[in-house]
């Protein structure tokens, strides 16, 4: 299902090709310049610019706290802050959020308890007639894969089909830009990961640009087109998965991402390595401390002979180091580390 | 919603545990006073002066009086249920009618007593004994001495259309609104009475429940005339001897002014009936006077001396003759109120 | 009180024959307490057509007519400016609105029918005696009254919602004000309702301010067919239709709500309050500064000027004992009523928690008394205690009618609805997992009430208790007829003044009675913040 028939705006023309750069030909989907929010004397999002381009899926990731749902209230027009924010190229930074048309999504999925499915669904899209909200309804609910529950309650739904719900809800009025405040947070793994799937297919079916926001990192990357990382209110790097995870601007980034050393560079600079951009020999100054079977793979933790401790890993079927062991880290043949500034 | 777990629950239980163990005594404490030779116990209708009688009556005879007061017929409820336990040995009533009712429920013991057959009045006595009246309550015509220069004579004359819009009334709820028109069924019959109601209504009149209010209105000018008991009078020329209001007795020329009696009886259960009865005998000889002048009503007992604020308002002659039949004609009465749309 | 909120969860049989002990507790709790209202609702089976017939073409009209107008008014006034008051509170942040929040409270300490003579009294002068005796006055002064107990309730549904619900209707295209209809009012409809089912059993057993403007209602009734014709039977079906009308209120709206809930499941961060334009809340302000004004400080200041009449005047009635004589009585009667109706109420509770609708509604049968007016009650209770009494079970000459005991008993009857509402709803909040988990730790049923969800209950517990004692301070048809000699409470003493138009006497007792309403609305207000501040 890519369309849904009722037009209720004019139709959001998205462009075909993918443009990850950020130097776009057409304006972006969502842009946000020098937002700035102080609460109770404290910057919580602190000069924040940001795209978000046609069909495109930015992950916003960072710790707790670091105002990044704050961000996102901004973006929806549920907070008033200062800067702009442009959606299409046209400045709505003086519009209340019930005229901006952008959709949200909440951790807490904030159904509305007293509405059944059809009427959560229907209740931005009132002009509609009878007809056209069956119809709509019926197409959101293929959408999300819950076909024939509309007449339920809320309170008659499982967690994750009511995070599902949720989501073709803020579709309904067929938004060009989506915001995810952490939508997975509250469900279970295995859970997390169909629903997931299901969500960004859904979004992709429907081109329609998306901010997700989420403190896990795995999910970031997993999800995101492009990848942004806020702290203490600011945006640190907004790059490609691949770029923040391989290329972070600095060591908060890197170890923000996952696991990190860093080593002396030859030059006085220091080099990021990953786990999987160090292994290990045995026999050395360095010495075992801990190893973690990963199936197709090792990880040893070491302690180096300068006191820091790596992470290293050695492909299954070597032979197992125990702890305590003398080892040599080197650098996996082939792997140049990212030069941190 | 996450509930969280406090850490001071002592001073909650500590007033928890006060509670309790005040309440506990105050259970055990609440009802040992079932009458011995030395207590009278009171159910009592009226709220008003009543409590210095009692004491100088304790003071004359050594029996102490306690009582509960409340409504006429919630207490005549708990009479009847109470039955044979009941702890009641005296009702007083604040109207004849709820005497008799409670006569006829046979929740009432005759009283032989000669004292009390030679001071009061037989009209003022059920034939049979079971209740004794102790003071006269008269239901009247009052004017505003400013603007009222002949103010009716009868009640029928209330209903005159000169006083549309000028009358003051208490609401049918109330039991002395009540006897009158019972009253008033026994001289002209339940149709006439039905007439006259009506033309009360047909002045648009305004109704207050309450008579000191009542006076008050007329003393304003919210009304000119209004029908309400004299006693009230009493108190208001009490706190201002210039009060605006004066009295016209109606149907002096015939039956007499509608009189309402307060009235006593001896439970047919009582734990001390021989204290009951020298309670209300004391009432109707020696302690008449008091009782009536302690709000400003007429003794029952026509020879007793009338209060001396009272006696300025003039002698007058009392419909007597109706007083043992208000009990009656009361559900007629309220019949014909309702009928003629009285409030 | 509402029985608004039967859960229609399904019992199985087998769970029901393993529970028996537990039905027979329920039956004989919810069997003792409903007996007075029994008594009277039986007595329609002895039906009295003639006073019916005489009634129908004369007074019932009318009085239908006033009770129908002034339930419609006070309900539909009090449910707005509860909701509307409890609404500004909690959204919108002010200099003074926590204190404001707090005072809005303060109205459940004034008794209606002291409203009702201070504003009778106070309004007579400008209107004059025949205005100031209006439905209308009436209906402003029970709003006055009784819009609180809307306010609380809808206060505790605005914090509990989340932020998030209100965000999504924005960026579904809802302007503030159309969420604010749309969504957020839906959401506290509930407990909305069950405020507004609160004030609708006050106004249809309300007797004491209905008579003070000559307002004729379905209860006034009762009791003008009662003491005018001594008929008990038709008083009785009349009171039968009071209890009727109560019953077919709640059913309504449970059939309104249907499958529909309201609470939001999951940590949800409730609304803060906001700024906003300083005219708005400047506005807003003045109004709930106003309604505090005119429901409580008006009262006093006018009871405290009469404090200073009454000294002048010479005119007294028989009051035994001096104020702190009636002050005790009043702390005794209300402290073991309060104690009685929430021990009652939290056994009731609990005993009808997870046992379906059947034991909702036989508990349910226990909180009636609450929509029977006072008086009526109050002869129900006689009725029945009289009848043990005439089986001489108690050593000889203690009786129950007449007892301390029997007016707890009383009081519990009328009021028990009240403390069963609040615990029942806090029970309701304890997650089925810490009983769960109790249980697994081996804890037996009677073990987990006690250590686990007694605690968990206790703030929830105290202030239903709060509330009880408050209804009970201000009580009077019942304890009027009920009590025992030497316990005149201080209501009795403003009846008694005030049965014989001495107003000014009756301002001593009645500022006694509403500061005693005071301390139980601080307690109130306690509980209830340290209940909100799990919440947000």
């Amino acid at each position: 299902m890519t369309a849904v028939s009722p037009r209720i705006r004019p139709a959001f023309t998205a462009p075909e090709v993918r443009d990850t750069t950020g130097a776009a030909p057409h304006p972006a989907a969502l842009e946000a310049r020098s937002i700035r929010k102080v609460i109770g004397g404290r910057a919580v999002v602190d000069g924040v610019d940001l795209a978000v381009q046609p069909a495109e899926l930015l992950a916003l990731v960072g710790p707790s706290g670091c105002g990044k749902s704050t961000l996102l209230r901004v973006i929806a027009g549920l907070e008033p802050a200062d800067g702009q924010v442009l959606l299409d190229g046209a400045d709505v930074s003086a519009l209340p959020a019930e005229r901006r048309w952008i959709g949200l999504v909440f951790q807490d999925h904030a159904l509305f308890p007293h509405l059944r499915v059809d009427q959560n669904l229907t209740f931005g899209v009132r002009h509609l007639s009878r007809r056209e909200r069956a119809t709509l309804v019926g197409e959101l609910l293929e959408l999300v894969r819950l076909p024939g529950l509309a007449k339920r309650y809320p309170h008659e739904l499982s967690g994750g089909e009511q995070q599902r719900i949720a989501l073709a809800r803020a579709l309904a009025p067929q938004p060009p830009v989506v915001l995810l405040d952490e939508p997975f947070a509250n469900l279970d793994a295995s859970l997390r990961d169909s629903l997931r799937t299901d969500v960004i297919a859904a979004l992709r079916s429907r081109r329609t640009s998306a901010v997700l926001v989420t403190h896990d990192r795995d999910e970031a990357l997993l999800v995101g087109d492009r990848v942004a990382v806020m702290r203490a209110g600011r945006i640190l790097q907004v790059d490609l998965p691949e770029q923040v995870y391989e290329r972070p601007v600095d060591r908060f980034v890197a170890r923000f991402l996952g696991d990190a050393a860093f080593l002396p560079g030859s030059d006085g600079g220091v080099l990021m390595a990953r786990p999987h951009d160090l292994t290990i020999e045995p026999g050395g100054a360095d010495r075992v401390l801990a190893h973690h079977y990963f199936g197709s793979m090792w990880r040893y933790e070491v302690g180096r002979a300068d006191g820091s401790t790596v992470l290293a890993e050695v492909p299954a079927g070597s032979r197992l180091l125990e702890v305590g062991s003398p080892c040599t880290v080197h650098v996996v043949a082939g792997h140049a580390l990212h030069h941190l500034d | 919603m996450q509930m969280r777990r406090t850490t001071t629950p002592r001073t909650i239980r500590l007033a928890a545990i006060g509670i309790a163990l005040a309440s506990v005594t105050a259970a055990c404490g609440s009802d040992d006073a079932s009458s011995d030779g030395g207590t009278v116990t009171v159910y009592i209708g009226r709220q008003y002066g009543i409590e210095p009688v009692f004491e100088a009556f304790t003071e004359a005879t050594g029996i102490e009086v306690r009582f509960t007061s409340g409504g006429d017929p919630e207490l005549r409820e708990r009479l009847i249920a109470e039955g044979e336990n009941t702890p009641a040995d005296v009702v007083l009533t604040a109207d004849a009618a709820n005497i008799e009712l409670s006569a006829q429920a046979g929740l009432l013991a005759p009283i032989e007593s000669e004292a009390l057959t030679a001071a009061i009045p037989a009209e003022l006595r059920s034939p049979d004994d079971l209740w004794f009246s102790l003071s006269r309550r008269a239901r009247v015509v009052i004017y505003s001495t400013e603007r009222v220069t002949e103010p009716p004579t009868t009640y029928a004359a209330v209903g005159d259309p000169q006083w549309a819009g000028r009358v003051c009334l208490r609401p049918s709820t109330h039991p002395y609104t009540q006897s009158l028109v019972a009253s008033i069924i026994a001289a002209e019959g339940e149709e006439r009475a039905t007439e006259i109601v009506s033309s009360w209504v047909a002045n648009d009149p305004l109704y207050i429940n309450s008579d000191t209010d009542i006076y008050k209105a007329v003393a304003s000018g919210e009304c000119d005339i209004a029908i309400a008991n004299t006693y009230y009078l009493g108190r208001l020329q009490t706190e201002n001897p210039d009060f605006p209001v004066a009295i016209s007795w109606p149907e002096q020329d015939g039956r007499g002014a509608h009189v309402n009696v307060s009235a006593a009886g001896v439970t047919a259960n009582a734990p001390n009936p021989e204290g009951a009865k020298r309670l209300i005998e004391w009432l109707a000889t020696d302690g008449q006077e008091q009782f009536a002048a302690a709000n400003f009503e007429y003794p029952a007992d026509p020879t007793s001396p009338v209060n001396e604020l009272v006696a300025t308002w003039g002698e007058f002659t009392a419909d007597l003759g109706v007083v043992l039949r208000l009990g009656e004609l009361n559900p007629a009465a309220v019949e014909v109120l309702s009928v003629a749309g009285y409030e | 009180m509402t029985l608004a909120t039967i859960p229609t969860s399904t019992t199985t049989l087998r769970r029901r024959a393993r529970s028996l002990p537990g039905w027979v507790a329920i039956v004989v709790v919810a069997g003792v307490v409903a007996a007075p209202v029994i008594v009277i609702v039986a007595s329609i089976l002895d039906p009295t057509t003639e006073v019916w017939r005489e009634l129908w073409d004369t007074r019932l009209p009318g009085m239908i007519r006033d009770t129908v107008t002034l339930l419609t008014t006070v309900v539909i006034g009090a449910t707005v400016l509860g909701t509307g008051l409890a609404w500004f509170v909690t959204a919108y942040d002010f200099p003074g609105r926590r204190l404001l929040g707090w005072a809005l409270v303060t109205p459940l300490a004034v008794p209606g029918y002291v409203l009702g003579f201070v504003w009778l009294d106070t309004m007579q002068g400008p209107l004059g005696a025949r205005a100031v005796r209006s439905i209308w006055l009436c209906a402003a002064v029970l709003i006055m009254a009784l819009y609180p107990y809307v306010y609380l309730l809808a206060r505790a549904a605005f914090r509990d919602q989340s932020a998030a619900t209100v965000a999504v209707a924005r960026s579904l295209g809802c302007s503030p004000w159309q969420a604010w209809w749309r969504v957020t009012l839906p959401m506290a409809r509930p407990s909305i309702a069950a405020g507004a089912a609160l004030v609708a059993m006050e106004v249809l057993t309300d007797v004491g301010t209905v008579r003070l403007f000559n307002v004729s209602t379905i209860a006034d009734g009762v009791l003008r067919v009662w003491f005018g014709t001594g008929d008990r039977n038709a008083a009785a079906e009349l009171a039968t239709l009071l209890i009727g009308a109560a019953v077919l209120l709640i059913a309504v709206e449970r059939l309104l709500r249907g499958r529909a809930r309201y609470t939001q499941g999951g940590r949800a961060e409730s609304v803060a309050p906001r700024r906003t334009r300083v005219g708005t809340t400047v506005a807003a302000a003045v109004a709930g500064w106003s309604v505090v004004a005119l429901a409580v400080a008006v009262p006093i200041v006018k009871l405290v000027r009469w404090v200073g009449e009454a000294r002048a005047t010479g005119q007294t009635i028989a009051v035994e004992g001096d104020l702190g004589f009636h002050v005790t009585s009043s702390v005794r009667v209300a402290g073991a009523a309060t104690i009685v109706c929430v021990v009652v109420g939290t056994t009731l509770a609990w005993l009808a928690r997870r046992r379906g609708t059947a034991g909702q509604v036989v508990a349910r049968t226990a909180t009636l008394g609450y929509a029977v007016p006072g008086p009526v009650v109050a002869v129900g209770v006689v009725i029945t205690l009289a009848a043990l009494d005439r089986r001489d079970w108690l050593p000889d000459g203690v009786l129950l009618v007449g007892s301390m005991v029997g007016l707890i008993y009383a009081l519990t009857v009328r009021f028990l609805a009240v403390s069963y509402q609040g615990v029942e709803a806090t029970l309701a909040k304890v997650p089925p997992n810490v009983i769960a988990g109790a249980r697994t730790l081996g804890a037996g049923p009677l073990r987990v009430a006690v250590r686990v969800e007694l605690p968990l209950i206790r703030t929830g517990l105290l202030a239903a208790a709060a509330l009880v004692a408050i209804d009970s301070v201000k009580e009077l048809p019942v304890t009027l007829l009920l009590r025992p000699f030497g316990t005149d409470t201080l209501s009795v003493w403003v009846w008694r003044a005030t049965s014989e138009s001495l107003w000014v006497q009756a301002a001593v007792p009645s500022l006694a009675i509403v500061a005693l309403g005071m301390i139980s609305v601080a307690i109130l207000q306690w509980a209830l913040d340290r209940g909100a501040e799990v919440t947000t």
